[in-house]
């Protein structure tokens, strides 16, 4: 293999993390901050719910209620036990986890559609629960004080998480986190056993693979990311209301898989970071206000293009731009090739 | 039946049975398998062969009856749970992983069959990628076996039917398996597909693999097979060597009526 293609991938990860530490200095508003932090939410959101969307293909619309029950077990478990906030993020993994493994069994024996709508049915029930008890959660009043998070640094002493920039530097070493987590979880064996049930159950049962076991393992560990996730959504806004488990988000991040492409990290990226600043860059285009309503027309444009001209996503466009780029340094094909990884 | 072996079956069925909603698709079916044998299933469409052979892997529950396989009761077994016994199948209608490559559809079955850590795995220490490399190393030779290695790292949908074919069945190969279950090997493929398979067929055997066939084609039941079963509506008619089937009144009033 050449030795420019075996590099390629810590090179990416270097690029990219120099990439990241670089933009909130280009970009040095406040709003811009927190307009990347969002992003990096929506990137490690995105990944989360493609392990089962876009890798074993089970279609579930449980990943807003795994995301904010995490957020509320921060705010109502982790707050009075006083964690701090890894701890807090490992609570809420765990407990998502948990929640997952429990919801998953029963889910799972429905087949491919009506397992879709009972996810749907479980994420609904959940926002009502969390809107109903309001002894529990205050339900629409909003959790709220919950405390930034604070670290003991060398030098430095105690360190509190404030401003938007603070976030985005915490947040980067969670998104390589979980794009680690991703690839490591849709390459070589995993990966090839969650293709093999994306494209056929029955031929996977006879190539000794037991469909089940992986589908649960990708629900599992999605709902564990995206609860950790709803820890850091917790101790960034502070605040935690029933929205956060709305259906709202499943929408953007459908539209996020299928624009930036099933399957694919850097799609997926691409999506995140698509759907999250383009609606700010349209909120004050020039001088012009365009309304939140024409936004969507903006969005529902750019879907319609991408299904026309690049079914394979954002993902597909830059896959094939890199192949332009590289075939001068191509002698072979590389061959480590697994579930989809472009 | 003076050709079949001493030695005890290594596949046997007893008392298959199996009702869809009233219709009787398997009624009280007793079968043996020895090893070294090819035996191949015979009847009409609708005599219950597929149905026997889907109970058999796990993938249809028996109402009453049980198989046995190597000794073990495998009736209740799921189907991922019997391949890993040893005992592999193709299906009817050709069935690859469409998505995944030649290499990876052949990859993916030789790794369900070593042991699994999920802390190798993730951290993807030097026992992960010598098994990566083995897993790679057998795929590969299967696939220039049947001459495809230049299509290694095409996506197997891309594939013709005749080449889907091929990798389903060196798929079933890959995990070395004790015995193979062939569903129509010879069904919709052009004569020379028909010889490659029969041949490789008849290599197999001699090194060892035990064959229980489904297949239409009589000419290559007859010249492969040790011995043929022979099913209608269900029941098991006839057993025997393929020249005595032939020569079966009952079989021939099964495929031509009285």
């Amino acid at each position: 293999m050449n030795r420019f293609l075996a590099w390629r991938v810590p090179l990416s990860y270097v690029a990219g993390l120099a990439f990241m530490l670089i933009l909130p200095q280009l970009f040095t508003t406040r709003y811009a901050h927190s307009v990347l932090v969002l992003a990096g939410i929506f990137i490690i959101f995105a990944l989360s719910y493609d392990i089962s969307v876009g890798h074993v293909g089970t279609v579930h619309l449980a990943a807003p209620a795994f995301f904010g029950l995490g957020a509320y077990v921060t705010a109502l478990i982790g707050v009075p036990l006083q964690l701090n906030f890894i701890l807090n993020l490992v609570l809420s993994a765990a407990v998502m986890a948990l929640f997952a493994l429990i919801v998953g069994v029963p889910s799972f024996r429905l087949s491919n559609v009506t397992f879709t709508i009972g996810t749907l049915a479980f994420a609904t029930a959940c926002l009502q629960v969390v809107n109903s008890a309001v002894d529990l959660t205050r339900g629409p009043m909003c959790v709220q004080r919950i405390p930034r998070p604070t670290f003991m640094l060398p030098f430095i002493g105690n360190f509190r998480v404030v401003s938007a920039l603070n976030y985005y530097y915490l947040l980067i070493p969670l998104v390589l986190l979980t794009i680690v987590v991703y690839r490591a979880m849709t390459k070589s064996r995993i990966g090839r056993a969650f293709a093999a049930v994306r494209d056929d159950e029955v031929l996977a049962s006879a190539s000794g693979v037991y469909p089940l076991r992986y589908k649960m393992l990708a629900f599992i560990v999605g709902a564990a990311i995206a609860g950790a996730l709803g820890s850091f959504q917790a101790q960034y806004l502070t605040v935690i209301c029933p929205t956060e488990l709305g259906a709202d988000y499943t929408t953007r991040l459908l539209i996020i898989i299928f624009v930036g492409g099933v399957g694919s990290l850097t799609g997926l990226i691409l999506g995140a970071v698509t759907f999250t600043v383009l609606p700010e860059l349209l909120r004050g285009l020039g001088n012009i206000e365009i309304a939140p309503s024409y936004q969507m027309i903006v969005f529902g444009l750019i879907l319609l293009l991408v299904i026309k001209y690049a079914p394979g996503g954002l993902g597909e466009l830059w896959t094939k731009f890199w192949g332009l780029v590289q075939r001068p340094f191509k002698r072979k094909t590389p061959v480590d090739s697994a579930g989809g990884e472009s | 039946m003076s050709e079949t072996p001493k030695a005890s079956p290594i596949l046997y069925t007893r008392g298959i049975t199996k009702r869809f909603m009233g219709v009787t698709a398997l009624d009280n079916v007793d079968i043996e398998v020895y090893p070294g044998e090819i035996v191949t299933l015979i009847g009409p469409n609708g005599s219950g062969k597929s149905t026997l052979f889907n109970c058999i892997t796990g993938y249809i529950k028996p109402d009453s009856g049980n198989t046995y396989f190597k000794g073990h009761n495998i009736t209740n077994l799921r189907p991922d749970q019997i391949v890993l016994k040893g005992l592999a199948r193709t299906f009817q209608e050709v069935r690859v992983f469409s998505s995944l490559s030649v290499l990876d559809n052949l990859m993916l079955v030789a790794q369900q069959h070593q042991e699994d850590n999920l802390f190798h795995r993730f951290f993807r220490t030097p026992r992960i990628r010598r098994y990566e490399a083995e897993a790679r190393e057998k795929a590969e030779e299967l696939i220039e076996m049947v001459g495809l290695t230049r299509l290694r790292d095409e996506p197997s949908g891309n594939l013709s039917y005749g080449q889907r074919k091929l990798i389903e069945f060196i798929s079933a190969l890959i995990s070395e398996p004790d015995m193979i279950m062939l569903d129509e090997p010879a069904a919709a493929v052009n004569p020379t597909m028909i010889e490659r398979m029969k041949n490789y067929i008849l290599t197999l055997n001699k090194a060892g693999k035990t064959f229980l066939l489904v297949e239409h084609n009589m000419d290559v039941v007859m010249e492969i097979s040790h011995r043929v079963i022979a099913l209608d509506i269900g029941r098991k008619i006839a057993e025997g060597l393929p020249a005595e089937i032939q020569q079966n009144v009952e079989v021939q009033e099964a495929y031509f009526g009285r």
